[in-house]
């Protein structure tokens, strides 16, 4: 079993006209991805590595009923983008793009949030179950299918900490890549609450980093019996926290009460029975430790 | 992008919320036009990021011109919390009755933007909400509806305003969420937010963070910068690589730092967990940068040019996770390219993986035979953490060689 997504899912890519949305076009296809249609406003009649494309996601999904929608748009098109995918009725939303308006992402999670649908991102590498299938660009050698689930802020984190899980003898079940925006359609909690469900999933690992409150909040879910498999974190940010920042104005304290910081994270993740890795190769070492038990 | 007061009251101003009568003077001679703005007594504020700069006497309030005069010749280019004090602002003097909080920003626990709203403002409301956390009231607003007038009117009323006040305050919060969504903000902070004698509500201060990624299509442009600093030729220069070719990112961040180890990151989460690493093994990095996104070949040669051009380097760490799509033998030919142009003697650790990787690792291979550069290369067998121990005891015994070498001559 794998969280999201599975072999039998299909896929329509929005933006699949471009650069980006045309190479992992390809890639998925070459995974064994589903990928059953494409939209790109214009160019509706065209074919992406024999991928119908369609002016409007209307079109796509009345031929197609694609199960998921991977969004490759530019940044400025993304909100509308995703609007259109679950206005036509799919589920689940993975925004690729980044830089997206964070007024823009807070519309898009507003929209999602009112029509009962699900975004992964902005700023996703995207989703991927080793073996089964891959959504978005996140993917290649270094993953293989096994039992340990990978919630990542960053893409190439993701991929690097699979790797080495994967040479020290231990696949993936799902890895999921939320994004390290501000405002995500999926936190680590949203995703934590689904591996929870994953009775192919043995132990979680978190890849985290500075600023918000995310990790804190999974600490919360976790200390709170939400989640109850091993899990073990990195969070990155020694270095960004020496780095000339902005104050948040008193709103920032007011509204994260010391939240935040790296220290704060570790310290959350501690409360709650998360074993840390000071450095990220140690990570291993921590899962390896606790599936022994 | 945070702005400081005179600009944040710009943005307050073109949204139609009230602030002081006054100008902003960057100049000593221009005082006297600053002062035909407003009436004397006035306030002299220097403009910095810091909070707290008036109990650092960066706020002055003069009876006269010429105590105006002095406080901004005494204020102009002073240091004050390790900014120095490029503008001041020369603004009337409020006859304050209370001094209020209102502001807009996003909540990450709800996702949602949020209004904060006190009826007790001024330097200590971080304080006050600890010790009275029932009287900081927070809305949460639906993004795709914005604030609606009857919630405006609730949120006044639960933190305690009555009668007259609360339409005028309502009018305020309105106002306010409306310039955070029209103008971009990550945050838009009024604090305080000053009642005055005869009961008109003005913007005391203004505390603006703005969306670096809605630069686009704001109608309002302020020059770019890192914190509380202007850029530097080579950050200006990194991130105009990056804004001339849309294909991938190479640039968009980039940092100099006091170090001497030249940085060509890639991956965001990667880069990061790198410079991490390279600091905990004592390593001292000359700048911070990233590339990510598949960028062609001529973007990475352009980034590192710049990284190269830095005077004094002792070593250079090309490092990156284990990409997902972006090339490695295209981003690092352009890498190639510019260590050929540099033809730099200190060592240089490459640690990349990913797609065209073992491509990439001849061509470096291959140059570094061609033009006599000291190229370590390693794929993803060597984790970041352990090809940053190896960037470090090299950079360590390349400075040692120098300095024997110096002594020599």
């Amino acid at each position: 079993m794998s969280i999201l997504v599975d072999e039998n899912t299909t896929v329509m890519v929005q933006g699949i006209t471009g650069k980006e949305g045309a190479r992992t076009t390809k890639d998925m296809l070459d995974y064994g991805t589903k990928v059953v249609c494409g939209v790109t406003p214009g160019k509706g009649g065209q074919e992406v590595e024999g991928v119908p494309v369609y002016n409007t996601v209307k079109e796509a999904v009345h031929q197609h009923h694609p199960d998921v929608s991977v969004i490759y748009v530019p940044p400025s098109a993304a909100k509308n983008a995703a609007i259109e995918a679950i206005e036509n009725g799919i589920r689940l939303v993975n925004v690729i793009t980044e830089t997206v308006p964070i007024h823009d992402t807070a519309q898009m999670l507003a929209y999602a949030k009112r029509h009962g649908a699900t975004i992964v991102g902005p700023s996703s590498a995207g989703i991927l179950c080793p073996g089964k299938t891959r959504i978005g660009s996140v993917g290649g050698e270094g993953f293989t299918p096994g039992k340990i689930g990978i919630i990542s802020k960053s893409g190439a984190m993701s991929k690097e900490t699979a790797t080495l899980f994967t040479h020290a003898g231990f696949g993936q079940s799902t890895v999921v890549t939320i994004g390290g925006d501000v405002l995500i359609g999926s936190t680590f909690a949203d995703i934590l609450r689904l591996f929870g469900q994953d009775k192919d999933t043995d132990a979680i690992v978190l890849f985290g980093e500075i600023g918000g409150t995310y990790e804190e909040d999974a600490a919360a879910f976790i200390k709170q019996g939400g989640f109850t498999k091993p899990v073990a974190a990195f969070i990155s940010g020694t270095f960004a926290s020496s780095l000339p920042n902005v104050s948040l104005g008193h709103a920032g304290a007011i509204i994260e009460g010391g939240k935040g910081t790296r220290e704060s994270k570790i310290k959350a993740l501690k409360d709650a029975g998360v074993m840390i890795a000071e450095v990220h190769h140690e990570l291993v070492d921590l899962i390896k430790g606790a599936l022994k038990k | 992008m945070q702005l400081k007061e005179f600009e944040g009251k710009t943005v307050f101003r073109h949204y139609g919320l009230a602030v002081p009568a006054g100008a902003v003077v960057k100049d000593n001679a221009d005082v006297a036009q600053a002062l035909r703005t407003c009436t004397i007594p006035v306030m002299v504020k220097a403009q910095i990021y810091a909070g707290r700069r008036g109990k650092a006497g960066g706020v002055k309030r003069c009876t006269t011109a010429s105590e105006a005069e002095q406080a901004v010749r005494q204020l102009l280019g002073s240091q004050l919390l390790g900014e120095s004090v490029q503008e001041v602002l020369v603004e009337e003097c409020l006859a304050v009755e209370q001094e209020h909080y209102a502001a807009a920003t996003f909540d990450t626990t709800t996702r949602m933007p949020i209004i904060i709203l006190s009826r007790q403002g001024g330097m200590d409301i971080e304080e006050y909400q600890k010790m009275h956390p029932d009287k900081v009231i927070k809305l949460e607003v639906e993004a795709l509806d914005g604030l609606r007038e009857e919630q405006a009117r609730q949120l006044a009323k639960l933190a305690g305003f009555t009668g007259d006040e609360t339409e005028s305050i309502v009018a305020v919060l309105l106002k306010l969420y409306d310039t955070f969504v029209k103008c971009d903000c990550k945050l838009a902070e009024i604090n305080p937010l000053i009642r005055t004698k005869d009961s008109r509500l003005i913007a005391g201060d203004a505390k603006v963070i703005l969306d670096d990624d809605a630069t686009f299509r704001r109608p309002l442009q302020f020059s770019p910068r890192i914190g509380s600093r202007t850029l530097s030729e080579r950050e200006l220069a990194a991130n105009k690589v990056n804004a001339e070719d849309y294909r991938g990112v190479a640039g968009k961040i980039y940092l100099d730092l006091d170090g001497d180890i030249g940085i060509l990151a890639s991956g965001g989460g990667a880069s990061v967990t790198a410079m991490d690493a390279l600091i905990s093994y004592g390593g001292r990095p000359a700048n911070y940068t990233e590339y990510s996104g598949n960028p062609t070949a001529e973007k990475v040669k352009k980034l590192a040019q710049i990284v190269l051009s830095k005077p004094g380097l002792a070593g250079c760490w090309i490092v990156g996770g284990t990409a997902n799509f972006t090339r490695i033998d295209i981003t690092i030919q352009g890498i190639i390219d510019a260590l050929i142009e540099a033809k730099p003697d200190y060592p240089i650790v490459v640690r990349r993986a990913g797609p065209g990787a073992k491509e990439a690792y001849a061509m470096l291979h291959d140059a570094a035979k061609k033009h006599g550069l000291d190229i370590h290369v390693f794929d993803e067998y060597t984790s970041i953490t352990e090809s940053a121990k190896i960037m470090v005891d090299l950079w360590k015994a390349y400075k040692t060689k120098r300095t024997m070498k110096e002594a020599r001559t």
